[in-house]
């Protein structure tokens, strides 16, 4: 699993579901974790974090956002070669095939679909960083 | 007066009815660990807004529009807030309204999801939440499909939908 020092960044505009990812995320060992309330303004803290040397190394967003949308931020990093490799889960309550496509397309990490408990949270995480591992591993 | 004109309205079809049950019973089940059981759904002639706080999202399934309503009683929400968060706040403050826009958000998208699967096309939508009175805009101000819903120590909350007329 990630170590517990990893760097979340936590962007949904609802508070409750922020506080409530925390909540999990807290559980789990992991309290490193900075929020923000939409895509707009979650893109510039990750360029800002990756400028300043203390890049965020996992980012969980929610989908539908006003503003910038969960999935626009995740096209925005994929589109930057410094955030091609940045492990990123949408959260979100659609759960419809043609989401779900959209997201791997555009290179989605995980996908978590709302209502969720902090069980499922764990294993998408533990997924990612699955992922994340075989990658590194391949490219040793 | 007469018997209600939409009652044949799709937005009150069976198979709508129990997409919007189970997405409050899986929501709250799920992110409050709270068994919610439905009463008897029916139909009014006139919207009334049945709880104290309410989370209101505009329906979008071409060509058929509406409002989906979920309201609480203050008790009830205040323990359902205490029941997700481990939190007493005591009072509908902005944190437990927030709450209710997130589980509006979680109980539309996943009757959505369903309801898509069945050959609607509802659009996604943001909630918007209102303490005390709520006014919907005249065209859908009349009849309205009523499901409540009781949990611990006869709790109540209720889903509205209304039509555009």
């Amino acid at each position: 699993m990630f170590p517990k020092e990893t760097k979340f960044l936590v962007i949904d505009d609802f508070a409750t579901m922020r506080k409530i990812i925390k909540k999990v995320l807290s559980e789990l060992g992991y309290t490193n974790v900075t929020e923000a309330d939409d895509g707009a303004t979650g893109w510039p803290l990750i360029q800002q974090a990756h400028a300043s040397n203390e890049p965020f190394q996992f980012v969980i967003s929610d989908w539908n956002m006003p503003q910038m949308q969960g999935i626009d931020l995740l096209k925005h990093c994929r589109a930057d070669a410094r955030f091609k490799a940045l492990p990123f889960m949408l959260v979100t309550a659609e759960s419809e095939q043609k989401q779900i496509l959209e997201a791997a397309k555009a290179g989605v990490s995980n996908y978590v679909v709302k209502p969720f408990n902090s069980v499922t949270l764990k294993q998408k995480l533990e997924q990612v960083y699955a992922k994340v591992s075989t990658s590194t591993a391949k490219a040793a | 007066m007469g018997a209600p004109k939409l009652e044949g309205h799709p937005l009150f079809e069976k198979k709508t009815i129990e997409a919007f049950i189970k997405g409050i019973q899986d929501t709250l089940g799920t992110m409050a660990s709270t068994t919610v059981k439905n009463g008897r759904p029916h139909i009014e002639n006139h919207f009334e807004m049945k709880g104290d706080v309410a989370a209101i999202v505009g329906l979008v399934a071409p060509p058929l529009k509406g409002n989906f309503i979920i309201s609480f009683t203050k008790q009830a929400m205040l323990q359902i807030y205490k029941n997700m968060l481990g939190e007493e706040p005591g009072e509908i403050n902005s944190e437990v309204k927030d709450a209710i826009g997130e589980i509006a958000n979680m109980v539309y998208g996943s009757s959505k999801t369903l309801l898509n699967q069945d050959g609607y096309n509802f659009q996604m939508a943001l909630p918007t939440v209102v303490l005390g009175e709520y006014f919907p805009a005249k065209d859908h101000q009349g009849v309205t499909l009523v499901i409540p819903f009781s949990f611990e120590n006869d709790q109540q909350l209720f889903v509205q939908i209304t039509v555009n007329t």
